[in-house]
C-alpha cells in the first residue's frame, strides 16, 4: 500500500476510534480447510458457541483486540462449498453475508459483515477458490487466506501468492494455522483492510469470470427487484448497504434456481429471465459455475507452479489398503470394535468415579440438612438429576474425540464410503454407521453424533431409529428376566438358551430400526434432499487438540439445552415418587405415592400384555433411566435398593401370587419375553428425547419418536405375550 | 444417435469430458456444479468401494495442454449420481 493510503487509513481510524465502530469480521472457508484452527488461535479460548436462532447449526464469535487496529468481532461461519447451497449451514451463512432482512433493524435489514477471510485448503484450491470468487464478488473488503501450505507442498503444488493476489485483485497470505505459520503476516494485513472499510470501499462488482456483460445486467436487475420485494420499498432502490456486486450475486442465485425468490412478481421476471437468455443459447442454471471455474482453471495456471513429476503423497498408497474389499473391510471392522469398545468400556471408569462423587456429594449435603422435604428435594430431587446429566458426559466426550480423529484424518470420508451401500439397503447412509454403532452403548452421544450426516432426512432418520440399537440401560433389565423366568437349558448341547434370548433382544432392535428407517424414508421423509456426494480429503496425522476442541464445544451445548430437561424430568420424577406424604410427614411407601397411583391407573392397560401394577410403576419409573426398573421393583418388594441382581428378587419375582391370593404364578416366561421386547422398542429415556430435540431444532421430532415407538412396544409385546401363551403354551 | 453416456459407466482408470448434467433434484444438480463437475472440464474414475458403489472420482482442468494438475481432493459420489453426469469419453492413452 503506498504512503498515502496509509495516512488515510490512520486518519481514518482515529476518528473511528472515536465512534466506537467494531467491525464484524466473517471467517469464511470450506468445510476441513482449517478455517477452525485459525478461528482457535486468533481468538484462544475467549469465544462463545451458540445456535442461530430457531436452527441447529452453530454460530461461534469472539471479541478480538487487533493490534494496530482495536476492537473487532470475529464471527465463525459453517464449512461451506457455496453461497448458493441448499444445506442448512450454506443458508444460513448466504444469509448472514447477504444481509438477512429484517423489519426491526434499522433500513430493514442486517448489515453484512465489515470483512470477509476466506480460508481455502491449498490442496483442494480449485473448490475452495470457487467459494472464494463468489465472495469476492460480494465487493466486500475481503482477504484470502491459503492455509495448509505444507499439503500442499507434498503434493506438488506451489502457491505464488503475489501472482494469486494480482489474478484475483486481492491481498493473499500463505498459512499452515496448525503449525502457527504466516498468522502475524496475516495479522499485519488485517487492520489495513478494517480501516479501508471504513473509507466506505464498496467494491464494483467483479463479475470477471462472466462472459456475457447481458448476463451479469440481467442478474443485476433481478437482484433489484429481490431486494425491493424483500424489503417493501417502493421507489426501486435497494435499501441498506448492499453493493452492486452483492445485489448481483443474489441475481444470480435466483436465476440458477437456488435462491427462492421474495414472492410472485420476483418469481415471474426470474422466469422471463431465463427463457431470454436461453434463446441467446445461456442455460442459466449452470452458467455461473460453468464459467467459474473456467477462470478458476486460468488462475491457477499462472498462479501456481507444479513439480514435473506429480508427486502423490501416502494418500492414494493409503487408500489402496483402505478402501479395497479384503483389508479394507478388515480395519474397518477393527477400528469400529475399537471405538466401540471405548464408548461402551473405557467411559465406564469415569462413569462410575462421577457416581461414587455424586453419591458422596449427597451423603454430605445429607449430614448438612435436617430430614424433611427440602433434604429429599435437594438430594434426591436435583443432585440425583443433576447426577444423571453428568454421566453422560464420559461417553459423550470419548465418542465425540473418537469422531474427531477420524474426521481430521481422514478416515470418516472412507468409513462412509465402505457402508454406504449397505446402509442404503434400509433407508440410511454410510455416515449412520457410527452414530447407530454408538447408540449399542447409549443413544445420547449415538444421536449428538448424526452432525456427521450433512443430509436433514438422512439424519433425520438416524436420529429416530438409534434408540432401537438395544442401549447398556437395557442389559440390567434383560438380564434381571432373563435370570428369572429363561430356564437354564443347553440347546444341543451349548448353545445357551438364556445367551440366545440375549442376542435375539439385539437382534431384534436392529431389525426393528431396519424396518422403520425404510418405512420413514418411503413415507414420512419421502422428497427430502439427500445425497451422497462428498468430498475424499488427503490423509494426514490427526491433532488431538482439534478433536479435544470439538469435544468442549459438544459439551457445553448438551449441558445447557439437554442438561436443563433432563434436570426438569428428574425433579418431576422425583415429586410424584415421594409424595404425598404420611400423616407423619414422611415419605409414602412407593405403592402409595403418585407413582404407584399411577402404576395400579394403567393396569388395565398394561394387563393384556402381562404385567400388573408393580410393573407397571417399574415402567413409569424407568423414564428416568431404564435401569432404574431393577430398582424399582426392589423398592415395591420392600427389598434394599442394590438386591437387584441377588437371589431375593428374582424369588420374589418368580413366587408373586395372582391378585386373587391363589398362589399360582403371576409372572411366566410369557411375561418376562413380553416385558423384554417392550423394552426393546419402548421409548423410556426422557435423556434421548432431550437430545433429540436439540438436534432436530423442534419437539415434534421426540413427540414422532415417542409415539411411534410406544406404538410399537405395546403391539409387539402384546403380540409375543398372546403368541408365547397360545401357541407356545409359556 | 445413442443415448448419452453417463460416468457411472466410466470404467476404472478411464478418462472423460463432462457434457453436462441432468437430474431432477435440484439440490444434487446444484451440488455437483458447486464440486466442479462442469461441462467441458475433465473426470476419471479412481476407485470403487468393495460393492462397486459408491466410487471416487477426480475432476481435472478442461485444457490439453495444461500439465495434469491435481488441485482437487477426489470426490466420492454413488451410482445413482453419478448417472447425472452426461460424459464423453478419452482416450486412456496420453494425449
Amino acid at each position: 500500500m503506498d504512503s498515502q493510503t496509509v495516512a488515510d487509513a490512520s486518519s481514518t481510524r482515529r476518528s473511528l476510534e472515536s465512534s466506537s465502530f467494531i467491525p464484524r469480521i466473517a471467517l469464511a472457508g470450506t468445510p476441513n480447510s482449517g478455517k477452525t484452527t485459525l478461528f482457535n488461535i486468533l481468538t484462544g479460548l475467549r469465544y462463545k458457541v451458540a445456535n442461530y436462532p430457531g436452527v441447529t447449526v452453530e454460530r461461534r464469535e469472539a471479541e478480538l483486540d487487533i493490534p494496530g487496529f482495536g476492537k473487532a468481532q470475529l464471527v465463525d461461519l459453517p464449512g461451506i462449498y457455496t453461497l448458493f447451497g441448499h444445506s442448512i449451514d450454506e443458508i444460513i451463512a448466504a444469509r448472514y453475508l447477504f444481509g438477512e432482512p429484517d423489519s426491526k433493524l434499522k433500513g430493514g435489514i442486517s448489515r453484512p459483515p465489515d470483512l470477509i477471510v476466506a480460508v481455502v485448503d491449498a490442496s483442494n484450491l480449485e473448490r475452495g477458490l470457487y467459494l472464494a470468487t463468489q465472495l469476492i464478488d460480494l465487493g466486500t473488503p475481503f482477504l484470502l487466506a491459503v492455509n495448509m501450505i505444507d499439503v500442499g507442498e507434498r503434493r506438488g503444488i506451489t502457491v505464488r501468492a503475489e501472482l494469486l493476489s494480482r489474478e484475483l485483485g486481492v491481498p493473499v497470505v500463505l498459512l499452515v494455522a496448525q503449525k502457527k505459520t504466516g498468522i502475524s503476516q496475516f495479522q499485519q494485513v488485517l487492520p489495513q483492510l478494517l480501516a479501508s472499510k471504513a473509507n466506505g470501499g464498496e467494491g464494483r462488482a467483479k463479475f470477471s469470470w462472466c462472459p456475457s456483460a447481458e448476463f451479469r445486467d440481467i442478474a443485476h436487475e433481478i437482484g433489484v427487484l429481490q431486494r425491493k420485494q424483500q424489503l417493501g420499498n417502493s421507489d426501486g432502490r435497494p435499501l441498506g448497504t448492499a453493493s452492486g456486486g452483492l445485489i448481483a450475486t443474489i441475481g444470480v442465485g435466483l436465476l440458477s434456481g437456488d435462491i427462492t425468490p421474495a414472492d410472485a412478481t420476483v418469481g415471474v421476471r426470474v422466469e422471463e429471465a431465463r427463457k431470454e437468455l436461453q434463446s441467446k443459447g445461456i442455460d442459466a442454471s449452470q452458467f455461473e459455475a460453468e464459467h467459474r471455474y473456467r477462470m478458476i482453471e486460468s488462475v491457477v495456471r499462472r498462479a501456481v507452479a507444479f513439480t514435473s513429476e506429480q508427486i502423490r503423497d501416502r494418500t492414494e498408497a493409503i487408500d489402496k489398503i483402505l478402501t479395497n474389499k479384503f483389508s479394507g473391510s478388515i480395519i474397518f471392522i477393527l477400528i469400529m470394535w475399537l471405538i466401540f469398545q471405548s464408548v461402551f468400556t473405557v467411559a465406564s471408569y469415569p462413569m462410575e468415579l462421577l457416581d461414587t462423587l455424586m453419591t458422596g456429594f449427597s451423603r454430605v449435603v445429607s449430614g448438612f440438612l435436617p430430614a424433611g422435604r427440602i433434604r429429599s428435594l435437594l438430594v434426591d430431587g436435583v443432585i440425583a438429576g443433576v447426577g444423571s446429566v453428568l454421566i453422560f458426559i464420559p461417553q459423550i466426550a470419548i465418542l465425540y474425540f473418537s469422531i474427531g480423529l477420524l474426521e481430521d484424518s481422514g478416515y470418516l470420508s472412507r468409513a462412509a464410503f465402505l457402508m454406504d451401500k449397505i446402509m442404503r439397503r434400509f433407508g440410511l447412509q454410510g455416515r449412520s454407521f457410527i452414530p447407530l454403532l454408538s447408540s449399542f452403548a447409549c443413544a445420547i452421544p449415538g444421536i449428538m453424533s448424526t452432525r456427521v450426516i450433512p443430509s436433514f432426512s438422512d439424519r433425520l432418520a438416524t436420529i429416530l431409529v438409534a434408540p432401537l440399537m438395544s442401549c447398556s440401560a437395557r442389559l440390567p433389565v434383560y438380564t434381571l428376566l432373563i435370570a428369572a423366568f429363561v430356564p437354564n437349558r443347553y440347546l444341543f448341547g451349548f448353545f445357551s438358551l438364556q445367551g440366545l434370548v440375549l442376542l435375539s433382544m439385539y437382534l431384534l432392535g436392529i431389525i426393528g430400526a431396519a424396518c422403520m428407517a425404510w418405512l420413514f424414508k418411503k413415507t414420512l421423509l419421502k422428497g427430502l434432499p439427500s445425497y451422497f456426494v462428498m468430498e475424499m480429503p488427503p490423509y494426514h496425522l490427526p491433532s488431538p487438540i482439534y478433536a479435544l476442541r470439538n469435544v468442549w464445544d459438544r459439551i457445553v451445548l448438551f449441558v445447557k439445552d439437554a442438561g436443563t430437561v433432563i434436570l426438569a424430568c428428574s425433579i418431576v420424577l422425583w415429586f410424584l415418587a415421594s409424595h404425598p406424604l404420611t400423616e407423619q410427614g414422611e415419605q409414602p411407601p412407593l405403592r402409595e405415592s403418585y407413582a404407584g397411583t399411577l402404576g395400579k391407573a394403567i393396569e388395565p392397560i398394561i394387563t393384556p400384555l402381562g404385567y400388573d401394577w408393580r410393573i407397571g410403576v417399574g415402567i413409569l419409573a424407568s423414564f428416568a433411566a431404564r435401569e432404574v426398573f431393577v430398582s424399582s421393583l426392589a423398592t415395591v418388594y420392600n427389598l434394599e435398593a442394590e438386591d437387584g441382581e441377588s437371589e431375593s428378587l428374582i424369588a420374589a419375582l418368580r413366587s408373586t401370587g395372582q391378585d386373587n391370593g391363589s398362589p399360582t404364578a403371576r409372572y411366566t416366561v410369557a411375561t418376562a419375553l413380553s416385558l423384554m421386547v417392550f423394552y426393546c422398542f419402548a421409548c423410556q429415556c426422557m435423556s434421548t428425547l432431550a437430545v433429540c430435540r436439540r438436534e432436530t431444532g423442534s419437539w415434534k421430532w421426540p413427540a414422532l419418536m415417542f409415539g411411534y415407538m410406544t406404538v410399537l412396544a405395546y403391539v409387539l409385546a402384546l403380540v409375543t405375550y398372546k403368541g408365547a401363551t397360545s401357541f407356545l403354551a409359556l | 444417435m445413442r443415448p448419452p453416456l453417463t460416468l457411472d459407466t466410466l470404467r476404472l482408470g478411464e478418462k472423460a469430458e463432462i457434457s453436462g448434467i441432468s437430474t431432477q433434484d435440484q439440490s444434487l444438480h446444484r451440488k455437483l456444479l458447486t464440486m466442479g463437475i462442469t461441462p467441458g472440464r475433465h473426470i476419471e474414475v479412481e476407485c470403487k468401494a468393495p460393492l462397486g458403489d459408491p466410487i471416487t472420482v477426480r475432476t481435472q482442468a478442461s485444457s490439453p495442454l495444461a500439465p495434469k494438475m491435481n488441485v482437487s481432493h477426489g470426490l466420492s459420489l454413488r451410482l445413482t449420481e453419478a448417472q447425472a453426469v452426461r460424459i464423453t469419453p478419452r482416450r486412456t492413452a496420453a494425449c
